[in-house]
């Protein structure tokens, strides 16, 4: 159940941030517009002007005569670490260039009178001039942090060659004469350097695909010093040449500089984690087999060892993602072009940048882009997405696979992997652009399918005829493929779906889609959880929620480490937000702390932190209701060596934590069952003793209706002392029960209990203090029985009734998580409002008052009080109490002061005798009231 | 065709090869392939087969197993009619997990699914020469899927995709407990309701189609 675990965190994470969306940083965002690794960061910048140069350019250029010479560029330029950066600020694509420092060979200053230039040439011959735009002190300054960073980088120029030795573009320039860097063979490449590449590279212009490439290396530089310009974006476009396309691959995507600046790291992963097992492993090995079989190399053992080899090392880089069935394929596919380390990189960079969350543990990115997909479809073609809303038909389950596996499940390989050129250049939205023209070129047949079932077929019939010609009435006399459209119409009809709106829909959507993962992962984690006699489903769902807002919020601190177990320092706060006894201020009180470490030890069973199903299995222990159990599961945990036999210790620490658990009871925090009654007792006398002063008035009430006060005040503290001297008596008696009646460990005979006898007889007494000293010396250990517990609580009125009706109440599994924390001394009036919000009981006292008394025929003195029938408060029936609790003599307690403030209640006839209780009626009652009985009087007058 | 036809929407749920697209494979095409491309997300097949003087037509969606696919499975589920919980008699992890595929499909699914418990691979049990069990192969008794699937209210069988021992038999009997067509009523999908009934459609796009054929099917 890890698994779940993890998933929870870590929507719990996404979902954190995604409600609060994070500012990305300047340097964050000019990471991601120029794919550069983590570490870069800027250092200078400027607005400058750029011609760019080579010897190749010039020729050409003068060859066909062209007058206007170079053209030149405004943008900015901005200086990292280890790159030269630049982009038209007008025209993305048309001239923008990553030039890692190294391979700028010269600097110079260009003589100009009117302002500052620099030229830079680099080891390619490629020549920039760069005309600052700004102040001259600025512009300065940035030559300096220029020549400052190239002077630092000098000792590396050695790596740098060498690590060009891998790129097959240099190895081209090399062969053609073109380079000094001397290549031996052709550098470490992709499988298809031996089983053959995929197609007709013939049918696919191979060779003229190499020589534009050849022909733009020569003119704009290449790897680390190349300038891309349109005619870039149009050679990825119209296809890569087989041996070229790993790298530019790499290039287009920035994996190249990871592997790069980290070159020995894919080698160590390898024999780090040499013979090591995990899930992700055990996962990987199913699919080897099963990635791409048809391709020769995956017969073989080396395509099945690189293959293992890139998943394997990826699955320890990244173990938050381990291994997701469709890597096995877009791996299979990459290493056909790519070597084992350019595919490891270019994996990173897709998973990290490229396509997000796609193959994460709940896969939530993929999921959130059919979202999207779906959202644009309605945008884009609204016909046919409410087709499919018409019958039905959920697109998201068809476009899923196209998603995940870049369709290279889907189509022929050969089109998958032009696909995949637009991708690692453009990013995520070439996804899109293809999956909305894969719909738009087959509308007209979706248009018919009633069902899922049916579109699946119109698109498989279409991906296996892609080759063949498009019969389109416009283009008959071209020879066109059904591809060569859809490309047309996915990168020029739907370029509008550019990067932004792709971020917008995903906004938009992003909330709806983790709810949906949440509410699966919750789901299934409940139900992975055991039978739990006293939880029902909703409640579990309260303790899910709240664990998880607990345990997550804590680790924020912390990065997680995906686990989702709750350390003890949550558990106070889980606790402090579900139980009355326990709050985070006194965190530092060592009783709560002690009790708190007991249960946390016993749940935990060993393990160093809680699990969700471990604290489900402890608290419904505790809330068991039946008080037979509710004591055994109580006594248990100080039966900590599962003997039975508490030891005295134990006992004395357990007499502490009842005087602790029952606290807010003591301290009058909060009232208990039988200060409740009493109280209830007291408001229905007075209700009671009102109802009969208004019957000997004459006003005729009827005595089915029992109107409850909206209000009630009295003595709080009165109450309050009362209860806490209960308390405090119950703890010394329960101490001095237990030691009377505990056992000597070396004594075999079960201990006689005789309750009645103790109390009174004073000789006991006597005995019992000896007792008492005996269990608490060291050389006689004592020990007490679950059974002797029992007895000692039910021996004890308030104990008794604290575990009958308080304890298992005092877990508040029932409130919702946002419904705030419980705060035990937030709202005292609220509290005593509650006798009122369960006024059911007070009725009953009333109606049974009204009963006793309607038996008697009873009479006293009193004025009337009418009762207004119309108004909504409460009616009740009668119900005779079931049960009663017998400790407090209800006719003895003369306690409570008397009955209405004068200044509020103008019944000035009702006896008063101070002002500590009142049973307060709303002001239009009191009014109705005062009215009705002038009335009368002026009736009976007349 | 004139036959009475039922589409029914079934679909294959249960952990990581335990060879949920091998039966699909055995049924749609009576074929077994050792090393089949796992499924990402799902896969889609048809099969008509006829029971009685009922034409079925099984609109089966096959699901992807390892784990983190499962929060997919809703989409898959979805109005399904009938469904195979699927687990392999040596696994017994595999057994727990169909477990809960049963309790997600009961709590989730629509009320009248007709669910099949299948524990495959029962060939890896077997001597093949004498066709006796092994003891000590299998890791999941007969009984314990038994019991499941009295508790739960399932169908159940032991097959083997690569013998096609009782492959067949799993569909038929979901097929045999399909309400017909015309009491489906409301819990008929709405494309289906739409054009008033399945049974004249005519479905030429159908990307595999009835390569066992009816009466076969029906063995």
């Amino acid at each position: 159940m890890d698994f779940f675990k993890d998933i929870v965190t870590k929507t719990q994470n996404i979902l954190d941030n995604s409600n609060a969306p994070k500012k990305l940083s300047k340097d964050e965002l000019l990471r991601q517009e120029f794919n550069l690794p983590e570490t870069e960061k800027m250092v200078d910048e400027s607005t400058a002007e750029i011609t760019v140069s080579t010897k190749h350019l010039r020729s050409r250029l003068e060859k066909s005569g062209s007058r206007d010479g170079l053209e030149s560029y405004s943008g900015r330029l901005t200086l990292t670490n280890n790159f030269m950066l630049f982009k038209d600020s007008y025209d993305n694509m048309a001239c923008s260039f990553t030039i890692e420092l190294l391979t700028i060979q010269k600097i110079q200053r260009v003589s100009r009178s009117y302002d500052f230039a620099i030229m830079l040439t680099t080891t390619n011959d490629v020549e920039i001039i760069i005309q600052f735009v700004g102040i001259k002190s600025q512009c300065e300054r940035f030559g300096q942090s220029l020549t400052k960073l190239l002077k630092s980088s000098t000792t590396e120029v050695s790596r740098m060659s060498f690590f060009q030795m891998t790129l097959y573009s240099e190895y081209l320039l090399y062969k053609n004469n073109c380079s000094h860097l001397k290549i031996e063979g052709p550098p470490p490449g992709g499988l298809g350097w031996v089983f053959k590449f995929p197609g007709n590279s013939q049918k696919m212009n191979d060779r003229l695909k190499m020589k534009k490439w050849f022909d733009y290396f020569n003119e704009n530089g290449r790897n680390f010093a190349m300038v891309r310009n349109i005619m870039f974006y149009k050679l990825v476009s119209y296809g890569l040449p087989n041996k070229l396309r790993g790298e530019i691959w790499e290039t287009s995507c920035g994996s190249m500089y990871l592997r790069y600046f980290h070159e020995e790291e894919y080698n160590r992963l390898l024999v780090d984690y040499d013979g090591k097992t995990s899930l992700a492993i055990e996962e990987i090995e199913k699919d080897l087999n099963r990635s791409l079989p048809e391709y020769p190399a995956y017969q073989h053992d080396e395509g099945i060892n690189r293959l293992r080899r890139v998943l394997t090392a990826y699955s320890w880089k990244n173990p938050e993602i381990g291994y997701c069935q469709a890597m096995n394929i877009v791996t299979a596919a990459l290493l056909i072009y790519m070597s084992e380390e350019q595919v490891f990189w270019c994996l990173n960079v897709l998973c990290d940048r490229i396509i997000p969350g796609y193959y994460s543990r709940t896969m939530y990115g993929v999921l959130l882009d059919q979202k999207v997909f779906e959202g644009l479809l309605k945008k884009t073609i609204p016909m046919l997405s409410d087709h499919f809303a018409k019958h039905d038909i959920q697109l998201s389950i068809v476009s899923l696979p196209w998603f995940l596996s870049f369709y290279l499940n889907s189509m022929p390989l050969i089109y998958a992997f032009r696909i995949i050129d637009m991708l690692l250049l453009h990013g995520s939205k070439v996804l899109f652009q293809v999956a909305l023209a894969i719909l738009k070129t087959n509308g007209e047949q979706l248009m018919n399918c009633e069902d899922d079932g049916e579109c699946i077929a119109v698109f498989k019939d279409y991906f296996t005829s892609l080759d063949e010609p498009e019969i389109s009435l416009v283009n008959k006399d071209r020879m066109r493929t059904k591809f060569d459209n859809l490309w047309e119409v996915a990168f020029r009809e739907f370029s509008v779906v550019d990067d932004k709106i792709v971020a917008q829909y995903r906004a938009k959507f992003k909330g709806e889609v983790f709810q949906g993962i949440e509410i699966f992962v919750k789901r299934a984690e409940i139900r992975n959880l055991p039978k739990t006699q006293n939880l029902n489903q909703e409640q579990l769902s309260n303790i899910y929620d709240r664990f998880y807002s607990v345990s997550t919020k804590e680790n924020n601190s912390a990065p997680n480490k995906g686990s989702s177990t709750m350390d003890f320092e949550s558990f106070e706060v889980f606790m402090s937000q579900l139980v009355d006894w326990v709050s985070l201020e006194n965190r530092s009180d060592p009783e709560q702390t002690k009790f708190l470490s007991r249960l946390y030890m016993n749940w935990a069973n060993d393990e160093d932190e809680l699990t969700l199903e471990s604290l489900v299995v402890g608290l419904n222990k505790l809330v068991e209701r039946d008080i037979m159990n509710s004591l055994s599961n109580f006594i248990e945990l100080y039966d900590t060596n599962k003997t039975g036999k508490i030891s005295s210790e134990e006992v004395l620490q357990l007499a502490e934590d009842l005087i602790f658990i029952t606290s807010p009871w003591r301290d009058g925090y909060l009232f208990d069952e039988i200060t409740n009654k009493a109280i209830e007792t007291e408001i229905a006398k007075r209700i009671f003793e009102r109802k009969k002063l208004m019957k000997e008035q004459g006003i005729d009430t009827s005595d089915d209706e029992i109107k409850l006060p909206s209000e009630v005040r009295f003595n709080e503290n009165k109450w309050r002392n009362k209860q806490s001297e209960r308390y405090l008596s119950s703890g010394s008696n329960f101490l001095k029960l237990a030691f009377q009646y505990a056992q000597p460990e070396i004594d075999n005979d079960e201990p006689l209990i005789d309750l009645a006898d103790e109390s009174t007889d004073t000789e006991t007494k006597n005995s019992e203090k000896l007792k008492h000293n005996k269990a608490l010396d060291p050389s006689h250990p004592t020990y007490i029985t679950a059974s002797m517990f029992r007895m000692v609580i039910l021996a004890d009125v308030t104990y008794e009734s604290f575990f009958t009706n308080i304890f298992w109440r005092s877990f508040h599994i029932n409130e919702k998580v946002n419904e705030g924390n419980i705060s035990v001394a937030n709202n005292i009036r609220g509290m005593f409002n509650n006798f009122l919000a369960d006024g059911r009981r007070v009725a009953i006292e009333v109606r049974k008052r009204m009963d006793d008394a309607a038996k008697n025929g009873a009479t006293t003195t009193s004025t009337t009080n009418p009762n207004s029938t119309s108004d909504q408060q409460s009616i009740f029936t009668t119900k005779s109490r079931s049960q009663t609790l017998s400790s407090y003599n209800e006719d003895d307690d003369d306690d409570f002061g008397n009955f209405v403030s004068p200044g509020v209640d103008i019944l000035n006839d009702v006896p008063t005798g101070g002002n500590d209780w009142e049973v307060l009626h709303t002001k239009k009652e009191l009014d109705d009231e005062r009215k009705l009985i002038e009335g009368m009087k002026s009736t009976s007058i007349s | 065709m004139t036959t009475k036809q039922t589409s029914v929407k079934l679909v294959l749920l249960g952990e990581a090869a335990v060879g949920k697209s091998s039966l699909v494979l055995r049924f749609v095409s009576n074929d077994f392939q050792e090393n089949k491309e796992p499924t990402i997300g799902a896969a889609f097949l048809t099969q008509r087969c006829t029971i009685g003087s009922k034409t079925i037509k099984f609109e089966i969606w096959d699901t992807a197993g390892q784990e983190r696919f499962a929060n997919l499975a809703p989409l898959y589920y979805r109005n399904a009619q009938a469904a195979l919980v699927v687990y392999d008699i040596t696994k017994p992890a595999s057994f727990i997990k169909a477990r809960h595929w049963v309790k997600e499909l009961h709590e989730q699914a629509s009320k009248n699914i007709v669910i099949a418990l299948v524990g495959n691979k029962f060939d890896l049990v077997v001597d093949e020469e004498t066709g006796e069990e092994i003891e000590g192969k299998r890791s999941v008794s007969s009984e314990e899927g038994q019991n499941l699937a009295d508790e739960e209210g399932l169908l159940f069988f032991e097959t083997s995709a690569k013998t096609a021992l009782n492959v067949n038999e799993v569909f038929m009997a979901i097929g045999s407990k399909i309400p017909d067509a015309s009491s489906k009523g409301p819990e008929q999908r709405l494309g289906d309701s739409s054009s008033g009934s399945t049974s004249n459609r005519i479905d030429l796009n159908a990307p595999v189609d009835s390569a066992v054929g009816g009466g076969n099917c029906a063995c």
